[in-house]
């Protein structure tokens, strides 16, 4: 397969002189406003073509990772006869259900270089794909109430300032500057001691993501398939030949790339490739909107809670996972009852606001809270999986990171830690501190 | 806990205290304090921590369940012979908890270990007097109350005067006894006793709107 | 959230229970090599249908039992027995 090592380590984020969407049509305020007037109907983001029989790539997985993925290897490497497969609508699955939280200040050396890279990439993803992500770069506090939470924050603060990411720890006066509605009194069942202020966090529009990449691969000559589900992967000689989907349709490919998240298994199993995955339901509400007083990020990880909120106005809230495996995106009233109760703990002011709509999406989550990327024992079968509750901030830098992987047939520095092989070897990358509840 | 008296020409006393604020009067009770307040409500909660309360476990379904005359799930004050005037209830699947009047805590598990023993089967009897709160809700809303802060269905078909089970009641887990005291509708509740302030708080909480009352400490209690 | 039947307690909310996880064969922990052991620890099957699982009834018998789960629906078809 022929490709062109562009260098993904560029931390400015330029590329290898390639416009973005040079065939596309390009969004500026003049052009909407010129076609707004003209009455004629707008143009779709991305194009439906019939399927090829045959793809360089294929991707099984239409979420911000495997779209993201497919963008790079158009735009970075000149890898386009590339097929996203998506087996309901783009952004159906985690990349539509998450909070939209975006941060770097993780625990590892590893996991902080990646999700700075990431971060540094969501800064001028909006110039790059031509499309308004809404990214806020509003600020990210993560509370400690008790002394080994600051502890935990002092560590990762150290771990963040050596890889050169913008963290500090605060006290409690400061956190109330910034939060004007946090109860910091000392009277509380779990007093705020300080916090972990990372101004390079914020949030961003979800969708926006997903459709800007979609858009942008699109315009590379990528093909996008929604409604079609694979439910077959060929493997010939310990090497994927195909794969078959719900429409009886085989498409031969020699690559084929997981990024189905919370049923990554499925398509592995299909593949003959077994993971230490298991997926659980992660629980999100919003509230009705009211007037804008809260400018930061809120993570709470002793009240088992985030908070921020929308450019609409409305809170949005998380917490962690079901206690129990399932496939089943239902809320529960339990979720509503401990994640009303715990923000509550923060800011009582809230007790009147109404909950709107809650939600729930799968993560596949691993043991060592971090994600599976890379080359499997399946030749040409790769996996971008075991993303848990983490995923959507890492969507940018796993899409270059895998279009590398993938273009030079060797997973680049930056996910060397992350391979399938590390559980059977013992070498877990622990980020649990950082990654639960921290999202 | 247990906490000495001193006075500077007396003997010392000890007095032993329930995890839960007793409301004025205070009055002495067979080496407790209690509270000696009496109300007519219609609703009550009395704090019955000073009962002796005895843990047996054993065998499920073996001679000592036979012995004792309660089985999983079922409370029983005419089982053994030996044991008469306490309440035993099958709490939970080989698990026993025996209330009895209170400082009587001694004699009952002397009483207990002996059927253990006789009934040939390896079990343990700990007195965990002082390791438990229990509580007492006496009145017709009682269920009503009970029914805010536990999921278990008490309707009589469900849970009728002497049934026994433990779940999660205000998010404690807590052993509940339905005992219509007098033909009233009552329940008996039990939890740890670090919990036990929190379980009381919790349902005179819940029982506001039903016009809750504190009633004090009324011997025998069980 | 959904009902589990305890085979001691009968029915009650998941969340009084704590899950355990998939149950299946162990290797012997005397002869496994380290691999071995990694991968009964880390890997599971996951499917999104039956499975066979362990549950402990945390706030109720304090019991453990295995239970079969369809994990996009909850159904619980069977339980009872030791895990």
């Amino acid at each position: 397969m022929s490709s062109s090592n562009n260098g993904t380590g560029n931390r400015n984020g330029s590329r290898n002189g390639h416009r973005p969407l040079r065939r596309g049509r390009r969004y500026s305020a003049w052009s909407l406003l010129q076609h707004g007037l003209s009455g004629a109907d707008w143009p779709v983001t991305f194009r439906s073509h019939p399927k090829r029989d045959s793809y360089d790539v294929v991707i099984v997985g239409g979420g911000v990772h495997g779209l993201a993925t497919a963008y790079y290897l158009a735009a970075n490497h000149g890898i386009r006869n590339v097929a996203v497969l998506e087996k309901s609508y783009i952004g159906s699955g985690g990349s539509g259900r998450n909070t939209a939280i975006l941060r770097s200040n993780y625990l590892t050396p590893e996991g902080v270089r990646f999700y700075d890279r990431s971060v540094k990439l969501y800064e001028h993803l909006a110039a790059e794909l031509n499309f308004n992500v809404m990214f806020s770069q509003r600020g990210h506090l993560t509370l400690a109430h008790n002394d080994a939470s600051l502890r935990t924050m002092r560590w990762r603060t150290e771990v963040n300032k050596l890889q050169g990411v913008d963290s500090e720890v605060i006290g409690p006066d400061e956190v109330k500057k910034l939060v004007p509605y946090l109860d910091t009194s000392s009277t509380t069942r779990y007093p705020v001691l300080g916090a972990l202020y990372h101004p390079p966090g914020g949030i961003i529009r979800h969708d926006a993501v997903v459709w800007g990449y979609a858009r942008g691969a699109d315009a590379h000559g990528v093909h996008i398939h929604q409604k079609t589900e694979v439910v077959g992967i060929d493997v010939e000689g310990g090497r994927v030949t195909g794969v078959r989907t719900d429409d009886g349709h085989r498409i031969a490919t020699p690559v084929v790339v997981n990024c189905t998240a919370g049923w990554s298994t499925l398509i592995s199993d299909m593949a003959g490739v077994s993971m230490p995955v298991q997926t659980f339901p992660l629980q999100a509400a919003v509230t009705e909107p009211v007037k804008p007083f809260l400018d930061t990020v809120i993570v709470s990880g002793t009240l088992h809670v985030y908070v921020s909120q929308t450019d609409r106005g409305e809170l949005v809230f998380g917490a962690s996972v079901d206690p129990f495996a399932s496939y089943s995106t239902r809320g529960s009233l339990e979720f509503a009852e401990g994640v009303a109760g715990h923000v509550l703990e923060l800011m009582p002011a809230l007790s009147k606001m109404r909950l709107l709509r809650q939600w729930a999406g799968l993560c596949d989550m691993t043991p060592d809270y971090s994600p599976i990327m890379g080359p499997t024992p399946v030749g040409g079968f790769y996996v971008d999986v075991g993303w848990g509750t983490y995923g959507f901030k890492a969507g940018p830098v796993s899409g270059e990171a895998m279009a590398d992987c993938i273009a030079n047939e060797r997973p680049p520095e930056i996910i060397s830690a992350f391979g399938l092989d590390r559980f059977e070897a013992g070498r877990l990358v622990g980020e649990k501190g950082a990654a639960a509840v921290g999202h | 806990m247990s906490d000495a008296d001193r006075s500077a020409d007396g003997p010392t006393v000890t007095i032993a205290r329930s995890p839960i604020a007793a409301p004025e009067p205070l009055v002495p009770h067979r080496g407790w304090e209690v509270s000696g307040r009496r109300s007519a409500a219609a609703l009550t909660i009395t704090d019955l921590t000073p009962l002796a309360k005895v843990a047996v476990r054993a065998p499920m379904d073996g001679a000592v369940q036979r012995a004792l005359g309660a089985p999983f799930g079922r409370a029983a004050r005419d089982g053994a012979p030996a044991l008469d005037g306490t309440l035993v209830v099958g709490s939970g699947p080989g698990e026993w908890l025996v209330l009895a009047p209170v400082g009587t805590a001694g004699e009952v598990r002397e009483q207990l270990a002996g059927i253990v023993t006789e009934a040939g089967e390896f079990g343990t009897v700990v007195d965990l007097t002082h390791g438990r709160a229990l509580l007492r809700l006496r009145g017709e809303a009682s269920a009503d109350l009970l029914a805010k802060v536990c999921a278990v269905d008490l309707s009589d078909a469900v849970t009728p005067d002497g049934a026994a089970f433990r779940s999660s009641v205000a998010n404690l887990v807590t052993d509940v006894v339905r005992d219509d005291a007098g033909g009233v509708r009552s329940y008996l509740l039990h939890c740890e006793r670090s919990s036990g302030q929190y379980l009381a708080a919790a349902l005179l909480d819940a029982g506001a709107e039903f016009g809750i009352d504190v009633d004090g400490f009324r011997d025998p209690g069980i | 959230m959904m009902l589990l039947p305890c085979p001691w307690c009968g029915p009650r909310n998941a969340s009084e229970f704590r899950y355990v996880g998939e149950t299946g064969p162990r290797p012997d922990p005397t002869t496994a090599t380290p691999e071995q052991w990694r991968r009964h620890l880390y890997f599971h099957a996951n499917p999104r249908g039956w499975v066979r699982e362990s549950w402990y009834h945390r706030a109720g018998c304090r019991r453990y039992f295995a239970a079969e789960r369809h994990t996009a629906t909850n159904e619980v078809r069977s339980s009872g027995g030791h895990s």
